[in-house]
């Protein structure tokens, strides 16, 4: 019989509703799991061990009854540590939180929640979500769980790795700039950007709020789609919550892709390594045996989206984290004699180093004097992005590109390299939350033992689309199966 | 980005610095800013700035009195609490 770790979460519903085990039995087997794995990739930073047997006890008696509340009733799962839960810390893995623990949950929390999701704890994160390797987390770094020497990506590293790691079947994050896609792909998973404003944003630990977007990860895309119907929905305590009323993605699963158009986005390969060029090329083979029609497409205007994209999301950044002032919750400095010294010296103690200069960059650049030259202008090339995507889809269904430019680093690599370098490698990321698109980020293959995965991205409000197609994708493939040995 | 620029900055972000640091943080910034440059040689004037991705109206709840008291829930996350009310240090002396 397969490890229970090594199904999916539409899998082990099922074994919960064949009565084989009941939602205890699967969640003392994780949190064993947790404990045996966790030392080697540090993913998790809270267990709430107590929380999820109490909430595996009543889901045990929804199943007695024959009333489980949805697929996700009695499954286990983790959330990103930036998003809010009652009685439970959320640091954001900032030191400025560490001690912070919310009196509400965040609203993806509660429905995940009344689905009968089973939460096991709380996972790592790159401070305040500003990385892309995990390293800038106040608790450490995160392991790559396929090469504990290198980095899972991030922001939400500590969720990809422990998804990946099997030490749950799924797992919440956020996506600014890439935050969900870039660690799905460096851990070899099955990472869901939303449409913005499809999934509440309230009580999520802001950072760009133009841009932040949650999302989810997990080992299909088939369980993608039962989970977002879990997550999706308009929620009037966001005021950027979308009104659009969500599909029940899973409805979408049986389409075909014959006759759709899949734009291979050309101009994102040619800079990529041959071997990893390679990879992305075959995905669009196995679309176009699948019934796609493969076109190639460009999209000229993503060479002006990752400075528009770190001037725009450090712009919002500066205006977020203002609130850390060590007054009302937070850090707060020792021994400091007046209320300016407090903040300036506060913040300075609170905030770890990439905070701080994204917070800088974004300060100087709403700046007076600078602001047109800056911020304005990010904004005209926002739009010129937009105006990129929408052209594309007047003739293409989806694109294909790939997720990153490279595999995994190894950890401490970035620290070599200058900020504008480390920044380029969000290149092909970027681009989908300027534009507020929805995109999910699927293994391709693996380059010396570490994987690959490419994007398929979509017009607004298109998930059911996306998730169809990698569904599709991975009934003919086995990528998505590949477990690492810990 | 020069010393006096990135003590203005720090200052408008209420931020004390490192001393030993700001030479390697002007190198970053400078660095970073000359990133951002790119976009200046961009021909975007003819394009109106976009502030939300889907373009829609922020979205306003109902104006509604709240009468649960929050007052124990968010002390116990307050740094300094005393007698109901989150202290500081002193403003006037």
């Amino acid at each position: 019989m397969t490890a229970l770790h090594l199904h999916t979460a539409t899998q082990l519903h099922q074994l919960l509703k064949n009565r084989e085990l009941t939602p205890t039995e699967l969640t003392q087997y994780y949190l064993e799991r947790i404990q045996n794995i966790d030392p080697k990739i540090n993913s998790f930073v809270c267990h709430t061990t107590e929380y999820a047997l109490a909430a595996a006890a009543e889901s045990d008696k929804r199943w007695q009854n024959n009333a489980p509340r949805s697929l996700l009733d009695g499954i286990p799962m983790a959330h990103k540590d930036n998003f809010c839960t009652q009685t439970i810390p959320t640091t954001a893995c900032s030191k400025m939180l560490a001690k912070f623990v919310p009196s509400y949950n965040a609203t993806v929390v509660e429905k995940l929640a009344q689905q009968g999701a089973i939460m096991l704890g709380k996972l790592s994160m790159d401070e305040f979500a500003m990385g892309s390797t995990n390293e800038t987390s106040y608790f450490g770094a995160v392991h790559n769980p396929w090469h504990v020497a290198h980095v899972p990506g991030g922001s939400s590293g500590g969720s990809a790795a422990a998804v990946a790691a099997r030490l749950v079947p799924y797992a919440t994050g956020t996506d600014t700039g890439g935050s969900v896609r870039q660690p799905a792909a460096h851990c070899g998973i099955t990472g869901l950007k939303p449409t913005y404003g499809s999934v509440s944003r309230w009580g999520i630990i802001a950072f760009a709020s133009s841009l932040d977007q949650a999302g989810c990860l997990a080992n299909s895309a088939e369980d993608i789609a039962y989970i977002l119907n879990g997550m999706a929905g308009h929620d009037a305590k966001d005021s950027t919550s979308s009104l659009h009323t969500p599909e029940t993605f899973h409805h979408a699963l049986t389409d075909s892709l014959k006759g759709k158009r899949i734009g291979l986005v050309e101009n994102y390969l040619k800079d990529l390594p041959p071997e990893m060029a390679t990879l992305i090329e075959e995905c669009a083979d196995a679309f176009r045996q699948l019934g796609a029609e493969i076109v190639p497409i460009q999209l000229s205007q993503n060479e002006l989206a990752v400075a528009t994209y770190y001037l725009i999301a450090s712009a919002e950044a500066s205006s977020n984290l203002a609130r850390y002032d060590g007054v009302r919750y937070g850090h707060r400095a020792e021994n400091v004699s007046d209320l300016a010294q407090l903040y300036c010296q506060s913040r300075a103690e609170g905030f770890g180093e990439e905070v701080k200069r994204r917070i800088l960059i974004g300060t100087y650049a709403l700046s007076a004097g600078y602001y047109d030259a800056y911020y304005e202008q990010a904004r005209r090339a926002r739009r010129a992005i937009l105006n990129d995507y929408q052209q594309a889809f007047e003739s293409v269904d989806l694109l294909l590109a790939p997720t990153t430019p490279t595999t995994a680093p190894k950890i401490g690599d970035n620290a070599t390299k200058s900020k504008a370098e480390v920044f380029l490698s969000d290149l092909y990321t970027v681009g989908v939350n300027l534009a507020g698109l929805p995109a999910i980020s699927f293994p391709v293959g693996q380059l010396a033992g570490l994987p690959v995965g490419a994007q398929l991205i979509g017009a607004h409000f298109s998930e059911a689309s996306l998730l169809n197609a990698v569904y599709q994708y991975q009934q003919h493939t086995d990528y998505h199966k590949a477990a690492p040995s810990l | 980005m020069d010393l006096q620029t990135l003590h203005n900055t720090a200052h408008l972000a209420r931020i004390t610095l490192n001393p030993e640091q700001e030479d390697a943080l002007i190198q970053d910034l400078s660095n970073i800013f000359s990133l951002f440059n790119t976009l200046e040689q961009a021909a975007l004037s003819h394009l109106s700035p976009l502030a939300h991705p889907l373009e829609h109206h922020q979205l306003l709840r109902e104006d509604l009195v709240d009468s649960r008291d929050m007052h124990p829930s968010l002390a116990q996350n307050a740094p300094a609490y005393e007698a109901g009310f989150i202290t500081v240090p002193t403003v006037i002396k």
